[in-house]
């Protein structure tokens, strides 16, 4: 970590990018209990009113249509663009890095199966899914159970195996490279933001933590592909050769040796992933498809500024957030990939 | 091996468009749009006139049979062992919805058919006791405690005035709901049903793959129609993008990398570097705003406003010439975007082959800087530039979305917006299959293309 920080704080760039970026995170984590509640009363509402001193209020960067402050806005829209961000980086990284590791690390050639554990393991996962489907439970709630007992059901396969090997029963080999790489094409075909809108236009107003989900389950292939190139590169290094030679498992190989290794390319990518969320989040509000117009967003505001091109506070101060926030991230990044390779 | 191996890569194209064909029809039945409904409304008949009721559910069903809607969804499907084997025969969505409500509280066809059974015949006659009627009304919506004798006020009094036969009827009703009480199921098991190939799904990849999109919901023009002129648009726009980033990108790849390091390379990139970072859409407003309206001065309003409106009688490349103002800005807005990105692509690799020892031959044995620059340092460093070209023009497809609805450039960006706010699925579907086939099509040609120039790659 020491390291990374060091890395960042070498070049002018990063060093004004982590700056930006903790302003924000300031901003964000305790803006919203700072910022006066304005007076949202009917009468008191002056909409579209520029910067300057209304009749009940000083409007430092005007009100919107409704005639909401904007200045309270944006400190609050700030708060919901690193909520976005950091769900889908947050998503992205979670199935990116397990596919990525399982390509990358096992190959075609090294993960072995027996036969038995994983057939039954495959109908235990269909049946799963099957009466999760048909449970009359809250969608999050059948969404959490399917993952917790699909991971309890994949730890106890991987426990079992492991005993198979000492064992030494017949094993198969199972292609992960192979299935990884061909779902990673099938999903970089797909364009993600059509996607993203048709899925979106689906749902009757989806609240801020759907939406920063299903850009990360959209935005996966970014993490898998770089973490699996990165671990080719890896696996074959002197340090990793020895940790198999003293018969490690493998998951302490890949948590302890691969994946502190390649924290660099990934906090790159993450960086990226995080800034193109917020991007997205801002263009699918402002383009009005499956948002939430109570929230004050960044994109909320700007779509606002669509009705009246003459509002130009509504457009230039979120735009400016958005621009400030994204470019923080890319210097940040930039100066990671400064010397890497 | 080559031969062997673009047979490969062409055979996984095959899949990619499957599979992409499967999950679309997938969200498309999830999306809950209804092509029968809309082809219905396009020829006047509206659901919402209680007496004709009948009318238009005939009709209904009438148009769903012709488009298959009556067959199962799959070829197999895995559901609870109490769905019935016809349930997808029910073609009213309302009775449909209906009956699976029924069936998730009480997991027993056998009782609920009955019941649904008794409660239509109940519904066929015409002169019935008012309170009857909405008694009647309330058992359609709710499917939790049917209790007949709370929900029906006075129903001693109401049964008297009814006939002998609907009085008949009636304890039939009242028979089948205490059954469906008694009878009801907690426990339920997976069953596997195999449809075979009669089902909405074939019909409707079978169509797609021969070519035939079906109709636009909204308006009744054929799908196809619409978007290959959208897909024209689209291709011309990305393509002059794209030529404009790239001639751009090379121009300032090869200057910079001649001053490398300087102050002027790191102000150029700096200020790329920064537009980078605003986003697409906003860039778009403000280029909008700053050059098309009057409120930034007389002298900004350079182009003429938004709104390309394109009849489609004439030929895209007709009204592409006769547009050609209005997309100046477009393109603009989106190589400059990418012009970051590229232009720092070129001037790495440009350095990159600068250092190595050919160019340091090619000034011994004589030549000036920019031919060893031109004919031998450029080719070589175009190469990775090549597959990003080609990968980008399928990308920009989707891409240039926002770009097309703020511009109002009828490209696939705009359709598909346009048919997502009209939930028309018959589009939204053929988009997103069109836009992924081209897309793997394209990933397949840059990969050709770049193992052939590139002899070194290697093809594994």
């Amino acid at each position: 970590m020491k390291a990374i920080f060091s890395h960042i704080n070498a070049s002018l760039g990063g060093r004004i990018g982590i700056l930006i970026l903790l302003v924000f995170f300031l901003v964000g984590l305790i803006g919203p209990t700072l910022i006066p509640q304005l007076n949202l009363s009917a009468a008191n509402l002056e909409p579209f009113h520029p910067p300057g001193q209304g009749t009940n209020n000083y409007y430092s960067f005007g009100t919107d249509q409704i005639g909401r402050d904007v200045f309270s806005g944006i400190i609050e829209g700030t708060r919901w663009a690193l909520v976005i961000g950091f769900i889908a980086v947050f998503v992205s990284a979670c199935i990116g890095i397990v596919l990525g590791v399982f390509s990358g690390y096992f190959g075609d050639k090294q993960l072995k199966v027996g036969i038995v554990p994983l057939i039954i393991w495959t109908l235990f996962v269909l049946l799963l899914s099957f009466y999760v489907n048909h449970i009359q439970f809250s969608f999050l709630f059948k969404v959490v159970l399917f993952v917790f007992c699909f991971l309890l059901s994949l730890f106890g396969l991987t426990n079992y195996n492991q005993r198979l090997r000492t064992k030494g029963t017949r094993q198969i080999n199972f292609p992960a490279d192979f299935f990884v790489s061909r779902l990673i094409e099938v999903w970089r075909a797909v364009p993600a933001l059509f996607i993203l809108l048709a899925i979106l236009s689906m749902i009757r107003q989806p609240s801020l933590v759907v939406i920063g989900v299903i850009i990360g389950v959209l935005s996966w292939t970014r993490v898998a592909r770089l973490l699996r190139a990165e671990i080719l590169n890896i696996k074959n290094l002197e340090y990793v050769q020895a940790a198999k030679g003293l018969a490690y498992s493998h998951f302490r190989i890949i948590w302890y040796h691969i994946l502190p290794n390649s924290i660099r390319p990934l906090l790159i990518v993450f960086a990226f992933s995080f800034a193109s969320a917020v991007i997205l989040e801002a263009s699918i509000s402002f383009l009005g498809i499956g948002n939430n117009t109570d929230l004050m967003t960044w994109g909320n505001m700007l779509s606002a500024a669509r009705l009246n091109y003459r509002a130009w506070w509504l457009a230039v101060f979120p735009g400016i957030c958005i621009c400030l926030l994204v470019l923080s991230l890319n210097l940040i990044a930039d100066s990671l990939e400064k010397d890497l390779s | 091996m080559k031969v062997g191996y673009i047979f490969s890569r062409l055979l996984m194209i095959i899949p990619t468009v499957l599979i992409v064909i499967v999950v679309s029809f997938f969200l498309f039945n999830v999306s809950g749009a209804d092509p029968v409904k809309s082809v219905l409304q396009l020829q006047g008949m509206v659901d919402n006139d209680r007496i004709a009721a009948d009318a238009y559910n005939a009709a209904y069903k009438e148009e769903a049979r012709k488009q298959g809607r009556h067959l199962p969804q799959f070829y197999c499907s895995v559901v609870p062992s109490y769905y019935p084997d016809t349930l997808h025969a029910l073609i009213i969505p309302r009775q449909k919805s209906f009956a699976k409500k029924l069936l998730h509280t009480y997991k027993n066809w056998e009782c609920v058919g009955n019941y649904l059974m008794a409660l239509q015949a109940m519904q066929r006659h015409s002169q019935l006791p008012t309170s009857i009627e909405q008694g009647l009304l309330i058992l359609n919506q709710d499917v939790d405690n049917i209790n007949l004798e709370a929900m029906f006020t006075s129903l001693d009094n109401d049964i008297l005035t009814m006939s002998p036969k609907q009085q008949s009827e009636f304890q039939l009703l009242q028979e089948r709901v205490e059954q469906l009480d008694a009878k009801k199921q907690k426990w339920f098991y997976p069953s596997f049903r195999w449809h075979g190939s009669q089902n909405q799904f074939h019909v409707w990849m079978s169509k797609i793959l021969s070519g035939n999109f079906g109709f636009a919901m909204v308006d009744g023009k054929p799908v196809w129609a619409k978007i290959s002129t959208a897909l024209v648009w689209s291709f011309c726009l990305s393509i002059l993008s794209i030529i404009v980033a790239s001639v751009l990108s090379i121009l300032l790849g090869l200057f910079t990398s001649h001053y490398e390091g300087s102050t002027f390379d790191k102000i150029i990139f700096g200020f790329l570097f920064g537009i980078y970072s605003i986003p697409l859409f906003w860039l778009a407003t403000m280029l909008i705003v700053f050059f098309t309206t009057d409120d930034f001065g007389r002298w900004t309003n350079i182009f003429p406003s938004v709104g390309l409106f394109y009849s489609g009688e004439e030929g895209v490349l007709a009204g592409m010439a006769k547009h050609a103002k209005l997309l100046v800005l477009p393109v603009f807005c989106i190589s400059i975007h990418s012009l970051a990105y590229l232009g720092r692509q070129v001037k790495a690799a440009i350095v990159e082959e600068k250092a190595k020892d050919y160019f340091l031959t090619g000034l011994a044995k004589g030549l000036s800087p920019f031919q060893v620059l031109w004919k031998h340092s450029l080719p070589n460093s175009l190469l990775p530039f090549i597959t990003i070209m080609i990968g980008a023009i399928p990308a920009s497809l989707g891409g240039s979305l926002i770009v097309e609805v703020l511009f109002n450039i009828p490209g696939m960006g705009r359709l598909m917006y346009d048919s997502i706010l009209n939930n028309d699925w018959n589009v939204i579907a053929a988009i997103i299959i069109l836009v992924s086939a081209v897309t793997t099509i394209f990933y397949f040609i840059g990969d050709i293309i770049y193992s052939l120039i590139n002899p070194r790659i290697s093809f594994t």
